[in-house]
C-alpha cells in the first residue's frame, strides 16, 4: 500500500480512486462532508501560492557571472586565512630545546656519578688499616682486630691492670 | 613548568659539581686529629655517644660488647708531619703519634700507647677522614675505657 502522504496528495489534487478515497476517509476518521471541505480549503490555498508566485518573481540576474565572483570575493575577505606553515625545526623548538637539554643533564649526572666511581675512588668511605701491632711489654697482648667492610679499626688490648673506680684515677692533665 | 625542571635540574648538577667529594679530600696543614678517651658501660637507658662517635656507636657495640659511650676526655691537634704529637697527654694514658702524609686522604701514622709511664702497644696504621682506631684500655669501675683516635 502506498503512504498515507501519498494517497492524501492523490486524494487532494482529484487522482484516488473512489475505493482508495474512501478507505482513506476512514483512515483519517472524519466526516465526509469535513473532509470535502478541508480538500477545498487545500486546493484553494495552492491555487493562491501559485498565483502569487507568478506576480512576484524577481527580475531575472543579467550578469550572474559576476555576482557570484563578487560573492566569492567577499567570503574569501571574510574567512580567516590559515596560518602559514612553520618549517619542522620552528615546530619542534621548544619540545628540541627541552628534550635536548633534558638528555645533556641526564648524561652530565651519569657521567658525574661514573666519575665519582671510577677515577675518584679513594673519596668513598675510608677504612683504617693497621699495618703492625705488637705489645709493648711482655704480660701484654695486642690484636689488630679489622672487621670486613667497618670502617672502625681495633687494637685489642689484654692483660691491663684493672683501674679502680675513682674518677680522678683517669683525670687528664698536661704531661 | 619546562622551565622550572630543566631550571632544577641545572642546579642539582651545580650542587654535584660543587660539593666536595664523599669522602673530605684532606688539604695540606687543614687536617685535625681527634682523640678520645671513652668510658663504655652497659645500662638499661644508654646515653647518646658522642659527637664524633655517633655513627661509629654501633660498631663499637658489636666489638666491644657496651651500649653507652661516654666522653671523659678529649682533644683536638693539627697535624703536622714534622712533628710528633702527644694526645690524651696525662698520667694514665698518653698516644705519641708521629705521621706522615701518603697521599691526599691518607696518613701513615705511628701509634704507641703508654700507661703512665708503660708502653702498652706500637702500632703502624694508615688512616683517612673519617676511619677511627680504637684502642681496647683497662677494665675501669663498671665497664672499660677505650682510647679512640680519629682524622677529622
Amino acid at each position: 500500500m502506498k503512504p498515507l502522504e501519498e494517497r492524501y496528495n492523490a486524494w487532494i489534487d482529484g487522482e484516488l480512486p473512489e475505493a482508495e478515497a474512501a478507505r482513506l476517509a476512514a483512515e483519517l476518521g472524519g466526516d465526509p462532508a469535513t473532509l470535502h471541505a478541508e480538500r477545498g480549503r487545500v486546493r484553494r490555498l495552492g491555487d493562491l501560492l501559485r498565483d502569487h508566485h507568478a506576480h512576484f518573481e524577481g527580475p531575472a540576474l543579467a550578469n550572474a557571472g559576476f555576482f557570484n565572483h563578487q560573492l566569492m570575493q567577499r567570503i574569501a575577505a571574510e574567512t580567516p586565512a590559515p596560518a602559514p606553515a612553520r618549517p619542522l625545526w620552528q615546530r619542534l623548538g621548544w619540545r628540541l630545546m627541552f628534550t635536548t637539554a633534558l638528555g645533556g643533564a641526564v648524561a652530565a649526572l651519569a657521567l658525574v656519578a661514573l666519575t665519582r666511581e671510577t677515577i675518584a675512588p679513594d673519596t668513598q668511605p675510608y677504612q683504617a688499616h693497621l699495618l703492625e701491632t705488637e705489645p709493648g711489654e711482655p704480660g701484654i697482648s695486642a690484636v689488630a682486630i679489622q672487621a670486613g667492610d667497618e670502617e672502625l679499626a681495633v687494637v685489642w688490648i689484654d692483660g691491663l691492670d684493672y683501674v679502680p673506680a675513682e674518677p680522678k684515677t683517669v683525670t687528664i692533665g698536661n704531661r | 613548568m619546562r622551565f622550572r625542571s630543566v631550571a632544577f635540574l641545572i642546579a642539582l648538577l651545580a650542587g654535584l659539581f660543587l660539593a666536595p667529594g664523599g669522602g673530605s679530600r684532606l688539604e695540606a696543614g687543614q687536617e685535625v686529629i681527634w682523640s678520645g678517651l671513652i668510658y663504655a658501660t652497659n645500662t638499661p637507658n644508654p646515653k647518646p655517644p658522642p659527637r664524633e662517635l655517633a655513627r661509629y656507636a654501633a660498631q663499637l657495640t658489636r666489638v666491644f660488647g657496651y651500649n653507652q659511650f661516654e666522653l671523659i676526655n678529649e682533644q683536638h691537634r693539627r697535624i703536622d708531619e714534622r712533628k710528633e704529637r702527644w694526645l690524651l697527654p696525662g698520667r694514665e694514658f698518653s698516644l705519641r703519634v708521629s705521621g706522615e702524609r701518603e697521599s691526599d686522604n691518607e696518613y701513615l701514622f705511628r701509634l704507641e700507647l703508654y700507661g703512665k709511664d708503660r708502653l702498652l702497644v706500637r702500632t703502624k696504621a694508615r688512616l683517612g677522614p673519617g676511619s677511627p682506631i680504637a684502642f681496647r684500655g683497662p677494665l675501669y669501675d663498671r665497664g672499660q675505657l677505650i682510647i679512640v683516635l680519629l682524622v677529622k
